[in-house]
């Protein structure tokens, strides 16, 4: 049995890539900096908009500035010992295995699939020991039963599977909220080895 | 018949399927990452040979966006 003590200990010296910080990204990374994870890498080319806050872990007075910084400065704030590094820049097949080469485990937070796809063959091709989690599927609300994880090798996928955001369909905090930390949760399996 | 698709009881008027004849009913247009029926991966292969029959859970992993 692991105490916090033990949990803390083991997640010190772990590094977490976060590849995008939208509203998987920002809430997982929070949820893995509160628990103790010693290093974050964060990625993100977007500024934060007004109407990113029904979902994304951001602030009114943090509006217009670049999301890995507000999303820095915010972790820090609740946990001042977390190590992060940030990159603002669109990632792709080039630019991924560099910055994510040291990452324990990586964390795919995307919003379009297109990117998904891309980040899922970059890490395959580059680093087919290293886990990624993938979150598809977060769009609407309701449906809890219908949101879950599959492990496809070293790749876990958490979400609906089905849901695509759309107009008539928007991302909004519950059900984003539930499968950016159910992917923390799956984080915190693999870093802590242990399933419990 | 009646199966659980993506945690979703759906019903169909055929009594049998093949994987591809499921995938074309729906006509999914995402992406598809994988598929696993009753816990096991069915291989993209496999689609026109696999069957799909009454009472089977079968989860099609689509990559959609939002995030």
């Amino acid at each position: 049995m692991f105490t916090y003590k033990h949990i803390k200990r083991r997640l010190l010296d772990k590094k977490v890539g976060i590849a995008g910080c939208g509203g998987l990204g920002s809430n997982c990374a929070v949820a893995l900096a509160r628990v103790g994870v010693g290093t974050l890498i964060l990625t993100d080319f977007d500024e934060i908009e007004e109407s990113n806050l029904n979902r994304q872990y951001y602030f009114q007075d943090q509006i217009g500035r670049k999301k890995v910084d507000a999303l820095k400065e915010t972790i820090h704030r609740i946990n001042p010992q977390i190590s992060i590094e940030t990159h603002d820049i669109k990632l792709n097949e080039s630019n991924i295995p560099q910055i994510f080469q040291n990452c324990d485990v990586i964390v795919e937070a995307f919003n379009l699939a297109e990117m998904k796809q891309m980040i899922i063959e970059t890490v395959l091709l580059n680093f087919p020991e290293k886990h990624l989690v993938v979150g598809s599927g977060i769009a609407g609300w309701g449906n809890n039963n219908t949101i879950s994880e599959v492990k496809y090798d070293k790749m876990i996928i958490c979400g609906d599977f089905t849901s695509e955001t759309g107009t008539h369909n928007p991302p909004l905090a519950p059900r984003v909220g539930v499968v950016s930390n159910m992917q923390a949760n799956v984080v915190l399996e693999i870093l802590l080895g242990i399933k419990r | 018949m009646k199966i659980v698709l993506n945690h979703n009881l759906e019903e169909f008027e055929q009594t049998t399927m093949t994987v591809q004849e499921l995938l074309d009913i729906k006509a999914f247009t995402f992406k598809i990452l994988g598929i696993m029926l009753n816990d096991v991966v069915v291989k993209e292969n496999d689609y026109l040979t696999t069957t799909v029959k009454d009472g089977d859970a079968i989860i099609i992993l689509q990559l959609v966006s939002g995030g």
